[in-house]
């Protein structure tokens, strides 16, 4: 407990009313106070006697000649305490300045990271992924035979020539999109890729990661991939992005000597190291060409399924609905529509195709 | 005197302690303490405050007892509402202290028992009266219950404008509102800064009458006014400020002690003469007699004057008492400090 | 215990002042205008739209787009109703002289600004809420675009407002309550322009002039997280669709806040508030 000065206790005999009602109870219980205060007593009156014919004394005077005279710990002891630095305003301005220019000297140099660095990866679907082989050179041989080079044709007919395809016929166009589409078409794309455990083991390597053991047999399989021939229509927007593609291909197809594909096609897709979009790619390869979803990452889409003319298809969307497509596989045929449309539109498309 | 030993021998002995003598100083000291009257409403020491280049207060110290009607007395500018302020530490002073009911007024809590009528009188114009009553209730921290918190409406005459939105009240209304925001949290202590600035007549009458109930009530007041006349009818002391220094202050009877008497005498005789002349000093005009009365024992001057006169055969015709007004007095006490300082000057 | 029920009340008190009074009104005028004119606007959107020029998914990234842009308008909005009633909060009633009374009473005067800031603060960002809520609701209704993070996004709204407003108190506690207003409102304005010019600082690939986004982001906040609502208002897609052609466009935001700038923002405000208590406890009134 903090023990009022001698100052107080001097006006204590002075002028008590202006001793603090805390100084009061303080001195109430404190026998060490009330030690020093009778000491004092006894020397007042000491001095009250020797000075008594001064005349009556100038109490407030005398008080203020006795704080100015008495050094520091007196001064302490009036409620005036010492206060804090941080509490006076020059002083928090000060500081808040300080703060405020190292903050922005932080900024400046990019200590201090305003927005957080986040690269949105587009999430186009083109016609060329109809009929794009999945790149494997890195694990083994690959012969590529026909180019599958996409090119564009002048009309429908000399599409549907080119390609040996039906290419559907929409019905009725979403709203917002009008005038002639752009034909185009791609032909067969095949490649033979024999597995080499070897190359694999380097690729691991190369991102490094350690190999896990190859299936029996698997070392030197061959598996011949197909997809296309393919042809599309897309129409155009006015912000220079395609509004609509419908399009339709022969659907990807592996053919295995030996090891099944799916055992190949497994074994690629556990080696570490495997780019996401040849892995998403790959993943479209069947044997038998029965499913296919486009490669797309499934993080920012949101996959349903529907029904076009009595086949089962799959709706995607993207996560935040600016993109729809619809695909379905028909009789070996893969058959897609996708735009800058919610999914009600897209799939009305689909069923109106002819 | 200094030089003189025996000045020094009781403290001497008293410090260092023979213990019989000293336990007997400290019982004593420590009755002292218990015996203290409790601390008074406000009470503060060397005050000072600069505002610029001007000096606003300057060593200014008084206090204002429990159940004590004071008034604040004062030209313009001699920094009364600036001392008010500073008492309830709506100003901080440069130098001095002040404590309300024993705890500064750095404290909040010190205010609790204090309401305050300011001399910018503004109120929440979006509140209805009795909101702001219930809002000063709320931050007062006591609990009025809503029928007492009505009466105090009533007490300044708003109680019929209870509902209705202050931004609507003229000048005097909202001083009147002004007044019950400072009585309203049972307060012991109530500071009124130009309280009828915005009254009329009655209203201030109101605000005398008000006043008078509170001193009955043993409700300390600091009344700040520039009707001397109803600081003259309600207060026990007065405190006159002058450039930010107390002039003087004092009970209304020490301020105005000088009091005299008219009287009109004929048959006046020289031993009636002599009496008068034994009273105070004597003027006269015809047969109108003018004592000044001492300024002790007031009660029996003047019967015991009259009786003296009458039984030395002089015929009163009549006797009056003259008392020099508080006015008078302030611009005499006024006029002399300018006159000292024109002196200093000189 | 006192301190809290004097913060509560005087919350209160800026409550029912900021419903009494016409900012109120003006405020709440203004906002409907706002709304119905985005409503018209943004049905004419769709009506385009059916006339045959933009896809469903191209109307809706326009519709994200004009969304920030009306948001931009009713923060502008909020900041200005938060500044000017903040302004004249402090020091117009230490003019006035209501503030005489008021701190007479046994309250301590850092309660009475909290009071006053929490009043202020649950004002203004219920009103940045409400309304930005009814805003996205009529976009959701007119074109059928909801924003992917509505929530983060309105938070960081009511956080821009706050931050307005505690520099408005800090102000009032210096200066009139007039200029209080205007200096609250001239630098925000100030802020979203240095904002700007970052950002084209940037699309140009030009440090130096990006800095100046960065620096003014950081010296007063509110810019800052006016980019980080509008990216949680804007599709994603946008970006990619408009990206290259419209880098450093004032009402696209290339990326969300870090938490550093978050707690950044915190403390700014903590401190800013602190030094109003600082400044208003040793006022004479």
């Amino acid at each position: 407990m903090r023990h009022p000065s001698d100052g107080v206790l001097r006006r204590l005999l002075d002028e008590p009313a202006g001793v603090s009602d805390a100084d009061r109870a303080h001195l109430a219980d404190c026998t060490r106070c009330v030690g020093t205060l009778a000491a004092m007593r006894t020397d007042a009156t000491a001095l009250d006697s020797a000075l008594a014919p001064q005349g009556s004394p100038d109490v407030d005077a005398a008080w203020r000649r006795l704080s100015a005279a008495t050094p520091g710990p007196e001064r302490a002891a009036t409620p005036r305490r010492s206060r804090p630095a941080m509490r006076r305003p020059v002083v928090a301005a000060v500081a808040a300045a300080v703060v405020l220019t190292g903050a922005g000297t932080a900024a400046a140099n990019d200590w201090l990271q305003i927005f957080r660095t986040e690269q949105v990866a587009p999430v186009a679907l083109s016609t060329a992924d109809l009929i794009a082989l999945p790149d494997l050179s890195a694990y083994g041989d690959v012969v590529v035979t026909g180019d599958g080079d996409l090119h564009s044709v002048e009309d429908a007919a000399a599409a549907e020539a080119e390609s040996g395809l039906d290419l559907p016929e929409v019905a009725d166009l979403p709203r917002g999109i009008s005038g002639e589409p752009t034909y185009q078409v791609g032909s067969e794309i095949s490649a033979t890729f024999t597995f080499s455990a070897d190359r694999a083991a380097q690729a691991a390597a190369a991102a490094g990661k350690t190999l896990p053991p190859s299936p029996a047999g698997l070392d030197g399989a061959t598996v011949r991939m197909v997809a296309g021939p393919g042809v599309a229509q897309a129409w155009e927007s006015s912000a220079g992005v395609p509004a609509l593609v419908v399009g339709r291909a022969v659907a990807p197809t592996a053919y295995s000597s030996g090891v099944p594909f799916e055992t190949v096609r497994d074994h690629l897709l556990s080696l570490p190291g495997l780019p996401d979009d040849v892995a998403a790619q790959l993943r479209t390869f069947t044997a038998d060409g029965g499913t296919l979803p486009l490669p797309v990452p499934s993080d920012r889409v949101s996959t349903s399924t529907a029904e076009v003319d009595g086949v089962p298809a799959t709706v995607l969307e993207l996560a935040d609905g600016s993109m729809s497509a619809v695909v379905w596989v028909d009789e070996g045929v893969v058959t897609a529509v996708a735009g800058s449309l919610d999914t009600d539109e897209v799939l009305s498309v689909a069923q109106g195709l002819r | 005197m200094a030089a003189d030993p025996t000045a020094n021998a009781p403290a001497g002995a008293a410090s260092v302690g023979a213990s019989a003598a000293g336990d007997a100083g400290r019982q004593a000291a420590a009755q002292l303490v218990a015996d203290l009257p409790p601390a008074p409403a406000v009470w503060c020491s060397g005050l000072r405050k600069r505002y610029g280049k001007r000096q606003a207060v300057e060593e200014v110290s008084l206090q204002v007892g429990r159940g004590e009607v004071v008034g604040l007395l004062g030209p313009n500018g001699a920094g009364k509402t600036t001392v008010i302020k500073m008492l309830l530490g709506l100003v901080t002073p440069d130098a001095g202290e002040a404590m309300l009911f024993g705890s500064p007024s750095a404290d909040p809590a010190s205010r609790t028992k204090v309401g305050y009528l300011p001399e910018l009188f503004r109120y929440q114009p979006w509140l209805s009266a009795a909101e702001v009553l219930a809002l000063h209730v709320r931050l007062s921290g006591v609990s009025v219950p809503a029928a007492e918190q009505r009466e105090v409406l009533a007490l300044v005459g708003l109680a019929e404008r209870a509902g209705d939105r202050v931004g609507g009240f003229s000048k005097g209304m909202q001083q009147r509102l002004g007044l019950a925001v400072a009585l309203v949290a049972r307060p012991e202590f109530v500071v009124l800064d130009e309280p009828t600035s915005a009254l009329d007549p009655l209203g201030r009458a109101d605000v005398r009458d008000i006043v008078l109930s509170l001193r009955e009530r043993g409700v300390a007041v600091l009344l700040n006014s520039h009707l001397i006349g109803e600081v003259e009818r309600v207060c026990d002391r007065v405190v006159i400020l002058d450039r930010g220094r107390v002039a003087t202050s004092g009970t209304l009877a020490e301020l105005l002690g000088q009091r005299e008497l008219r009287l009109e005498l004929t048959g006046v005789t020289p031993a009636a003469q002599a009496r008068l002349a034994a009273t105070g000093l004597v003027e006269r005009e015809g047969d109108w007699f003018t004592v000044a009365l001492p300024a002790d024992d007031a009660e029996d001057a003047v019967p015991d004057l009259v009786g003296d006169l009458v039984a030395a055969g002089v015929r009163v015709h009549a006797v009056e008492p003259v008392r020099i007004s508080l006015e008078e007095r302030l611009l005499g006490i006024l006029r002399d400090a300018a006159d000292a300082r024109e002196g200093e000057r000189a | 215990m006192s301190t809290a029920r004097t913060v509560l009340t005087i919350a209160g008190l800026t409550l029912r002042e900021a419903s009494r009074r016409k900012v109120l009104r003006a405020l709440a005028g203004l906002t409907v205008v706002l709304l119905v004119l985005s409503a018209w606007g943004f049905s004419r959107l769709s009506a385009e739209s059916e006339f045959g020029t933009l896809t469903s998914g191209e109307a809706r990234l326009v519709a994200s787009q004009l969304l920030n842009l009306v948001m931009f308008g009713l923060s502008l909005i909020a900041a200005l109703g938060t500044a000017f009633l903040a302004g004249p909060t402090l020091s117009g009633e230490i003019e006035s002289g209501i503030s005489l009374s008021l701190l007479a009473r046994p309250v301590r005067r850092w309660a009475v600004l909290a009071g006053k800031w929490l009043g202020l603060a649950a004002f203004g960002s219920g009103f940045v809420v409400l309304a930005g809520l009814a805003q996205c609701l009529v976009v959701q209704l007119t074109v059928g675009y909801w924003p992917p993070q509505p929530v983060v996004a309105l938070a960081l709204l009511a956080a821009q407002t706050v931050v307005l407003l505690t520099l408005g108190l800090l102000l009032s506690t210096v200066i009139s309550p007039m200029a209080s207003g205007v200096v609250a409102v001239g630098l925000f304005g100030a802020t979203w322009i240095a904002g700007v010019v970052g950002g084209i600082g940037e699309a140009l690939g030009n440090d130096g002039v990006a800095r100046v986004g960065a620096i003014s982001r950081v010296l007063l906040p509110t810019d800052g997280l006016w980019r980080g609502a509008m990216h949680a208002f804007q599709d994603p897609a946008a970006l990619l669709q408009f990206g290259q052609e419209m880098a450093g466009f004032p009402f696209l935001s290339e990326a969300p806040l870090t938490a550093a700038y978050l707690g950044w923002a915190a403390f700014w405000v903590l401190m800013i508030w602190g030094l109003a208590a600082v400044s208003f406890r040793r006022k004479d009134l």
